[in-house]
């Protein structure tokens, strides 16, 4: 009795895992449809590429200065972005950026989700906590992001990881929602009440049968968000909170180069190009995700 | 019905201001740096700081500072600036205008193209000027704005000439003022723009697939009026959501604008705060931001239930 129950759950875990597979394969063919998404790809694939292998792709020292070669125009010999007023070659210091946005993007979508999962997960599964959690989430809601990330700021002082951590904190609020309401919509199905009369514990069933059906919204909201934290940490940076000198990041990399603009304009609009086309990226596959995730969304609109 | 929530939600307002003060106070009141040593300055002995400290009360119980900033606040008491000794509240009074002028100018400015751009998108679904504009759109989106500002900056001030490079210290009605206005509001117009732009076209498409369009057209109403007068107002309900919303995105953006444009702002106050570690400035410019977008959010609600009678908060 007790093996045939066993082999029973054997054979539909093995069936589960079959259809998951075919699942991913699905989203992964949809995806691949959206030919916007598809681009995208290629831009974060570029963006990675440039962020692990940027001791090799730069050809100079991206924070050394050379003042006899300073402000070179782009396509200049040996500098094919030129450099800027220190003599700093571009295009080095615009690969090393790349790891430095990944990087405060990652770390920051990571703390966000981690946060707003925990948040969500417990206020959806916990009556009593919720009330009080949610409070919490509409009182992060009351600030307009960026003002939240500044207040953060203000209390750890600036720098690059202190301006992740406020990004982070930001993310909170939404994921937590978004949680949330996965996990109301789930919680008295009648597999989630047959594992409780199975006697299974609270953080068995939020862990291995709650959380896997919020997986759709949070990768949609992660890829989103990706997009929103690089923005916000290049404009944190832009604003002398964030990366200070001679770190190369593309926000400080334009607020330096906002006073050379009469004589090189290259120096602001090279790291922006750079910003925008990365920021696109994660907002075009995290687009094309949702509608590859959600079959019945129309892809029209 | 509609007096019952307007009340309740003025208690929730009520509330949530509450909560954000205690926010903004308590972030302030963990921040390394004792505000005695800083007002009294490198040169201070000790007795001297202590005297201050006991001075601000900075002694007494968190919750006793805490009851008496919020009573100083609904006074219009902000206390003073640590680097200026002037009062928090005149200075953020002064500056308050430009910031509220470049808001108002842009979502002037992300409305008219985003609504435009979204009905005709919708309207002539899959034309050139569809495919262009969602491209445009998902661009703006992209965009870092301080960059925006930068490039136009560089185009239209420092190669054409044809607008000043930034400040916004003439009156808004004159042609100076205006000019000044026109860069940093397309600066900060653009995201809500194509925001706007992207939820007027879906909201478009959707409702002129409706049965009351078919009808309307049945009767043999004119395109246009059909269109401009019976669509729209339909499907105008999502956007005002968007544009509400937008607002309050924009007020937050305006931190970046003022600096990219040296407009004496709020924003370019609180930034300066924050670097000098300036605590009542950065909590007063704060705690007047987020309870004005608190604000706004709250009449975009009110507003909501007055256009769609269905929709009720309770």
């Amino acid at each position: 009795m007790e093996t045939g129950a066993a082999v029973n759950t054997g054979h539909a875990a093995a069936g589960l895992r079959r259809k998951k597979e075919k699942m991913y394969i699905t989203t992964i063919k949809r995806l691949l449809k959206n030919k916007l998404a598809v681009v995208g790809l290629v831009i974060i694939a570029i963006q990675v590429l440039m962020a692990i292998f940027a001791p090799w792709l730069a050809t100079h020292d991206p924070i050394k200065q050379n003042l006899s070669a300073a402000e070179l125009p782009v396509f200049s010999d040996g500098h094919w972005l030129g450099t800027d007023n220190y003599g700093r070659d571009i295009w080095s210091r615009i690969v090393y950026g790349a790891r430095i946005s990944l990087v405060v993007g990652i770390v920051s979508v990571s703390l966000g989700l981690i946060g707003g999962v925990v948040l969500g997960l417990l206020a959806g599964y916990y009556r009593k906590l919720d009330g009080l959690i949610m409070r919490i989430v509409d009182l992060l809601f009351a600030f307009p992001g960026i003002l939240l990330a500044m207040l953060i700021i203000a209390i750890l002082g600036t720098g690059l990881i202190n301006v992740a951590i406020a990004i982070s904190i930001w993310s909170i609020p939404t994921c937590a929602r978004i949680v949330r309401g996965s996990v109301l919509s789930v919680k008295n199905r009648e597999y989630i009440l047959a594992m409780k009369a199975l006697g299974a514990s609270n953080a068995r069933i939020i862990i291995k049968h709650i959380l896997p059906n919020c997986l759709a919204p949070i990768i949609v909201f992660a890829t989103m968000r990706m997009a929103t934290a690089i923005l916000s940490a290049a404009s944190l940076s832009y604003l002398g909170l964030g990366a200070q000198p001679p770190t190369p990041e593309w926000g400080a990399m334009i607020a330096a180069g906002q006073a050379f603009m009469w004589t090189s304009p290259h120096m602001t609009v090279v790291p922006g190009i750079a910003i925008m086309l990365v920021v696109f990226a994660f907002n075009v596959v995290g687009d094309g995700l949702r509608d590859a995730l959600d079959p019945n969304m129309d892809i029209n609109q | 019905m509609m007096a019952g929530m307007i009340v309740r939600r003025f208690f929730q307002l009520i509330l949530l201001l509450v909560g954000i003060s205690f926010l903004v106070f308590t972030s302030m009141y963990i921040a390394p740096g004792d505000p005695a040593t800083i007002i009294a300055g490198p040169t201070a002995s000790q007795s001297d700081i202590d005297a201050i400290r006991e001075d601000l009360g900075l002694n007494d119980p968190f919750l006793v500072q805490y009851g008496r900033y919020i009573s100083g606040v609904l006074h219009g008491d902000l206390g003073y600036s640590y680097q200026t000794k002037q009062p928090v509240w005149e200075a953020i009074m002064t500056r308050f205008p430009n910031t509220l002028k470049l808001a108002i100018a842009s979502i002037i400015v992300a409305v008219i193209i985003g609504v435009v751009a979204g009905i005709i998108s919708a309207i002539r679904q899959n034309s050139w000027f569809d495919v262009s504009s969602t491209v445009f759109a998902l661009a703006g989106i992209s965009i870092p704005n301080f960059w925006l500002g930068t490039v136009l900056i560089l185009i239209f001030a420092v190669n054409l000439q044809l607008l000043p490079v930034g400040g916004l210290d003439q009156p808004f009605y004159t042609a100076e003022g205006l000019k000044q206005l026109v860069l940093p509001a397309i600066t900060l117009g653009t995201g809500s723009a194509a925001m706007i732009a992207r939820m007027s076209r879906s909201s478009m498409l959707e409702v002129i697939r409706a049965d009351f369009i078919r009808t309307a057209r049945a009767k043999g109403l004119r395109e246009r009026t059909v269109i401009w007068v019976h669509a729209l107002r339909n499907a105008m309900i999502p956007v005002i959501t968007v544009i509400g919303l937008n607002f309050g995105f924009l007020l937050g953006g305006t931190i970046i604008t003022e600096q990219v444009f040296a407009i004496n702002g709020v924003g370019r106050l609180m930034v300066q705060a924050i670097a000098a570690r300036d605590f009542p400035m950065v909590q007063g410019s704060v705690l007047l931001v987020a309870t004005l977008f608190v604000l706004v959010n709250l009449i975009v609600d009110i507003i909501y239930t007055f256009i769609d009678p269905r929709i009720s908060y309770d």
